[in-house]
């Protein structure tokens, strides 16, 4: 009987997977659209403020963020470079010792005085945009 | 009596008496006093050329007889001269001559027999023309062709039997010489004959007060009283003697501002001549004698008495003299400072010279002030007319400092201020010169100071303490050389509270080339130390060392450049801080040069020091040390700027390193122009990395109460609430580069091999830089960098590569790695692992989180999952089949940590025949809570969501997240990017590996 039970659970399994698969294979075989975003990535550069957290967007899509919080200036700001792709922007924090660190957002909101996004973790951030 | 006889004699007296008045009355009638002073008025006229005039004469013959006796009285000369006031040359009371009858009668001959002038005065003057009033005597103006003298001169026969003079005053005055003198009370007795060739003379003479005026620029008066001489001597053939009496009562002389006063002189001379030979011996002594000087410099001096004798030899050709002086209680003071008090200065000496003075030597000679002495014994001679050579040596007595010192003057004592010492001194030496025309050339001069006992205070702070010490110094003229040599069985310094150093046996040497030419800038000296035992110790510091040597050598150029060499050995030292830290050596060579350049910029480039060391079984201890250090050798040298470690081998617990290379660029560093560069290799053996920093752990945190104050204030202004400790500083301005090859390394009880790489510091930069070693575990690379911007912001970065590792020992190693990758412990077997992350610090070393930056790929194959709870629990929810082989064929792992955030890269795992791709996050915090994903791809797709904490897991059926991140066909482009992300990270990972030998 257990038997029984445990072969019948195996085919429904297999013929879900089967149906998850097919499903897969067709979604899978429609390319990602990239959305265009609704708003200027223009407005990206420049200093960004969260608390005591702090972004600069510089062009060369390169830029420096520091916490003053943990005693850090502008000065000692630590390197990133950006990109950003429809709402996808990523982060690709460079060590001094040469190897990245990378961090992918997804843009909710970008304006010239606010920046909003959110990661794969349901984690949020807002910045307002404090100088150039 | 028979009556003819009695007839005979009455008759004789009768003829006699008859004959003596016939010749009394021919004297009354013919040489009448009227008579007399017409024969004498004649002959004052023919043999003087002034008036005379003459009171009384008188003829004696039988008071006198057989002389006959011309007696004057008032016998006045005149002779005026314009601007003289007086005429009167001279004046006589009373005037008496002797002649001897019989030479008259029979030889027609004047011959004096005595000469007696009693009473009377003298006054002669010089004009200011030159006119003397004195000048009486006729001058005889015939002109008298000269003959040549072809008699032989015979002396004639001379008896006087008495010159005497009494009372007599005498006044001089040259008015063109400015000359006064007046003599008072003058009397003299002069007796003596010259018969043949036997001769004696006697005077007597006395007088009463001379005084003696000289004017002008030199003025000068000088008096004497009660003065008397008695002199007499006598000679016959070649025989002769002769004394001399002399005593003065008082002498008083004024010269300038100078001032003499003399209580008393008494003198005498003793003179003998016999057989070609002639002695003689003179004293004279003094009673109180006062002297002074005005002036800017007044100088006043004073003596209750003085003795002089001297003792003289002639033998014909050499002479011999003996003088000695004794001075007793000699007082001088200048201005008002007594520069003696009561000194007895004594001097004796024996000279021999000959009779041209052409050398004299002194064979003996003695020089004393109180209890001082100084023997001497030197010579000059004159070989020729244009050169004087002369030598000297001598010696002191056992000298006592303490009273020698006693006798600087006041004005000088400031020399010697703070000086207090007690001991012995003397000094001997010899010396000699010679003086050719103008030029002085100075021969050899030899002097050694021995001092004994001396106990030295200065300051009341330095302290010097020697048994005996001896100093040579020795000139040697004709090579212009100079040397000299101390030696002393002990010396002992002392500097209260700061430093105190005993030494044995010590010895030194100097020697100066060519010293003259010094003035020239021309130098050329050696020195040499060396002392059997050095013990010192300052503050805390202590210092022991056997057989120590040092040369010194010191030289200059024509260019007045200065070379400077040095040699420094020791045989055993051993040194000590306190309780903290005591190092000792078997042997220590030291060897330094110089050369003085003083256009340098500095003081290195201004002496171009060139330094050579060589330490051989050094050892080191100390109670912060638990393990003992030993250097068995280091030798190291600098030279031009720069500093080359050749060869060096440490010993410290477990480890031994050795270093080599150079620190250079030194000058600029100095300068501020550039940095302080390094190139050194670092090799050993085995390092013990555990015991060291067990070692080193807590060094340099120890703050003195003053800094600890310092701080404790600066923390207070800043109001930090937070104790921060002392972080390591990397130094600036330098550069240092060290190369490693370690064999072996024990880190934890991890066991390294061939480790090598390069650790730099750069101008506050330290890196570690492609350390490669290997373990019985892991082959592994090292870079690491550590920055110190500032005390409160420190940097720290590492990018570290584990190849080949196994994880079991890649966990037990790097721990922090099982927090970070939960999941990896569920593996087994080998992987590669490659970590690179950076922070900033806190001065405490505390991270600044926000700062943090990491990335870690791991890559394995044939991986084993532990079969433990964790993996029964997903094995369960992805209902893997019961017996499957739990074998990961690889994985491939990126995550990377961004402040506080972990993110787990999806990976992909292959065990049997299932495949899974697990990913997520969790975060650094207190409950390091996680959310994690894995989605079973094959067999079937199942996703399975872990989250919570490690103690509170919740596991959850979801769906299939990574389904297609593996397949590039069907994955999505989010899918795609983050396979790109993952590359990327693994990719920048792998880029810092180099090429290592496997092993």
């Amino acid at each position: 009987m257990h038997k029984i039970h445990e072969m019948k659970m195996k085919d429904i399994l297999r013929n879900a997977a089967c149906a998850v698969f097919a499903l897969a294979v067709l979604v899978g075989c429609i390319p990602d659209p990239v959305l265009e975003p609704d708003f200027s990535v223009d407005d990206i550069y420049g200093k960004w403020c969260s608390g005591t957290v702090y972004y600069r967007y510089d062009y060369g899509y390169q830029g420096v963020t520091w916490d003053t919080a943990d005693d850090m200036s502008e000065y000692d700001g630590q390197l990133f470079t950006w990109e950003i792709v429809g709402y996808d922007m990523t982060h690709i924090h460079i060590m001094e010792m040469g190897a990245s660190v990378p961090k992918t957002y997804v843009i909710d909101e970008l304006t010239p005085s606010v920046l909003r996004y959110h990661d794969a973790y349901g984690k949020s951030y807002l910045f307002y945009k404090v100088g150039y | 009596m028979k009556r003819g006889l009695k007839i005979g004699l009455v008759a004789a007296g009768s003829l006699v008496a008859f004959v003596a008045v016939v010749v009394c009355l021919a004297l009354w009638l013919v040489f009448t006093p009227a008579r007399l002073t017409g024969i004498v008025n004649k002959a004052a006229d023919k043999y003087l050329d002034c008036e005379m005039s003459v009171g009384e004469i008188d003829l004696t013959v039988f008071s006198t007889f057989p002389n006959v006796s011309l007696q004057l009285s008032d016998v006045v000369l005149v002779n005026p001269v314009d601007s003289i006031a007086s005429d009167t040359v001279a004046e006589i009371r009373h005037c008496q001559a002797t002649l001897d009858v019989k030479a008259l009668l029979n030889e027609q001959t004047v011959m004096l027999r005595s000469l007696q002038l009693n009473g009377g005065w003298a006054n002669l003057y010089t004009t200011a023309e030159g006119t003397a009033n004195y000048m009486i005597f006729p001058t005889d103006t015939t002109v008298v062709e000269e003959l040549p003298d072809t008699t032989t001169f015979v002396i004639p026969d001379i008896d006087i039997k008495e010159i005497d003079v009494r009372d007599m005053r005498v006044d001089y005055y040259d008015a063109m010489a400015g000359q006064k003198a007046v003599i008072e009370g003058l009397s003299m007795h002069v007796n003596g004959s010259l018969l043949g060739e036997q001769l004696q003379a006697a005077m007597k003479a006395s007088l009463r007060n001379i005084s003696v005026t000289l004017e002008g620029d030199d003025a000068m008066s000088a008096s004497m009283e009660r003065v008397k001489l008695d002199m007499k001597g006598s000679m016959k053939n070649c025989d002769a003697k002769a004394d001399v009496n002399l005593s003065v009562g008082l002498i008083d002389a004024n010269m300038a501002d100078m001032v003499a006063h003399v209580e008393q002189i008494e003198w005498t001379l003793r003179g003998r001549g016999q057989d070609g030979k002639w002695n003689a011996a003179t004293e004279l002594t003094t009673q109180p004698i006062a002297a002074s000087m005005g002036g800017d410099s007044p100088m006043s001096a004073a003596l209750p008495r003085v003795q002089f004798k001297a003792d003289a030899l002639w033998d014909g050709n050499d002479i011999q003299v003996a003088p000695s002086l004794v001075a007793p209680d000699l007082t001088v003071a200048l201005g008002n400072e007594q520069m003696l008090d009561k000194a007895d200065i004594q001097l004796r000496a024996t000279l021999l010279t000959d009779t041209l003075l052409s050398r004299v030597e002194l064979a003996q000679g003695l020089l004393a002030l109180n209890e001082h002495e100084i023997n001497l014994k030197g010579g000059v001679e004159m070989p020729d007319t244009s050169t004087i050579k002369g030598n000297v040596s001598f010696a002191t007595n056992r000298c006592d400092i303490t009273r020698l010192l006693a006798l600087v003057p006041p004005s000088y004592r400031h020399l010697l201020e703070g000086i207090d010492i007690r001991g012995h001194a003397v000094l001997k030496g010899t010396g000699y010169a010679s003086l050719t025309g103008d030029e002085l050339k100075i021969g050899d001069v030899d002097a050694t100071l021995a001092v004994h006992g001396i106990d030295l205070l200065y300051n009341d702070s330095i302290a010097l303490q020697t048994p005996r010490t001896n100093i040579n110094m020795v000139y040697n003229g004709k090579r212009d050389h100079v040397s000299g040599r101390l030696s002393s069985d002990a010396l002992h310094v002392e500097m209260e509270g700061l430093a105190d150093a005993q030494l044995r046996d010590v010895e030194g040497t100097f020697t100066m080339k060519q010293a003259m030419r010094m003035v020239d800038g021309y130098i050329d000296a050696k020195a040499t130390l060396s002392m059997a035992e050095l013990s010192a110790a300052m503050d805390t510091l202590g210092l022991y060392t056997q057989e120590a040597t040092m040369d010194i050598t010191l030289d200059a150029d024509k260019n007045s450049q200065m070379h400077f060499d040095a040699a420094l050995r020791l045989d055993t030292l051993n040194a000590a801080m306190g309780s903290l830290l005591a190092a000792s050596t078997r042997n220590l060579s030291v060897e330094a040069h110089a050369a003085y350049d003083e256009t340098g910029d500095n003081i290195l480039s201004q002496w171009d020091p060139k330094l050579a060391v060589d330490v051989v079984a050094g050892d080191v201890a100390s109670p912060m040390l638990t393990v003992p250090v030993a250097i068995p050798h280091i030798q190291f040298d600098y030279a031009d700027g720069r500093f080359t470690i050749n060869d060096s081998r440490i010993l410290l617990g477990n480890s031994d390193f050795g270093l080599r290379g150079d620190v250079h660029s030194i000058d600029s560093f100095i300068n501020k122009t550039g940095l302080l560069r390094a190139d050194l290799d670092f090799w050993s053996d085995f390092t013990d990395v555990t015991q060291i920093m067990d070692l080193v752990s807590g060094l340099g945190t120890s703050e003195t109460p003053e800094e600890e104050a310092e701080e404790n204030t600066a923390a207070a202004a800043e109001s930090s609430a937070t104790a921060e400790d002392e972080p390591f500083m990397v130094p600036m301005g330098v550069d240092v580069r060290l190369n490693t090859d370690i064999r072996t390394v024990n880190v934890n009880g991890f066991k390294f091999d061939d480790i090598g790489g390069h650790v730099t510091v750069k101008d506050g930069v330290l890196v570690l830089e492609e350390m490669g070693f290997t373990s019985d575990a892991a082959r592994m690379q090292l870079t690491a960098m550590y920055k110190s911007p500032r005390k409160k912001h420190l940097f720290v970065g590492f990018d570290f590569h584990l190849l080949d590792i196994e994880i079991d020992e890649l966990i037990r190693m790097v721990p922090d790695v099982d927090s970070i990758i939960p999941m990896l412990s569920a593996f087994d077997g080998e992987a590669e692992f490659h970590l690179a992350g950076e922070t900033y610090l806190k001065s405490n070393y505390d991270l600044k989180l926000s700062t943090l930056r990491a990335a870690a790929a791991i890559e394995g194959k044939d991986l084993v999952v532990m079969d433990n709870e964790t993996f029964s629990q997903i094995s369960k929810y992805l209902m893997f089949e019961k017996g499957t082989r739990n074998v990961v064929d690889s994985i491939s792992v990126e995550l990377t940590v961004f402040k506080d955030e972990v993110d787990l890269y999806p990976f992909l795992v292959s065990m049997d025949d299932y495949q899974a791709v697990i990913g997520g996050r969790h975060n650094i915090n207190e409950n390091l809570d996680f959310n994690y994903h894995i989605s079973l791809t094959s067999p079937l797709r199942l996703g399975l969501d872990i989250g919570g904490t490690l103690d509170d897991m919740r596991f959850k059926l979801v769906g299939c997240k990574y389904a297609q991140m593996y397949n590039p066909e069907k994955q999505n482009a989010v899918q795609a990017r983050t396979l790109l992300l993952k590359k990327i990270i693994s990719d920048s990972l792998k880029d810092n590996v180099k090429p290592q030998e496997k092993r």
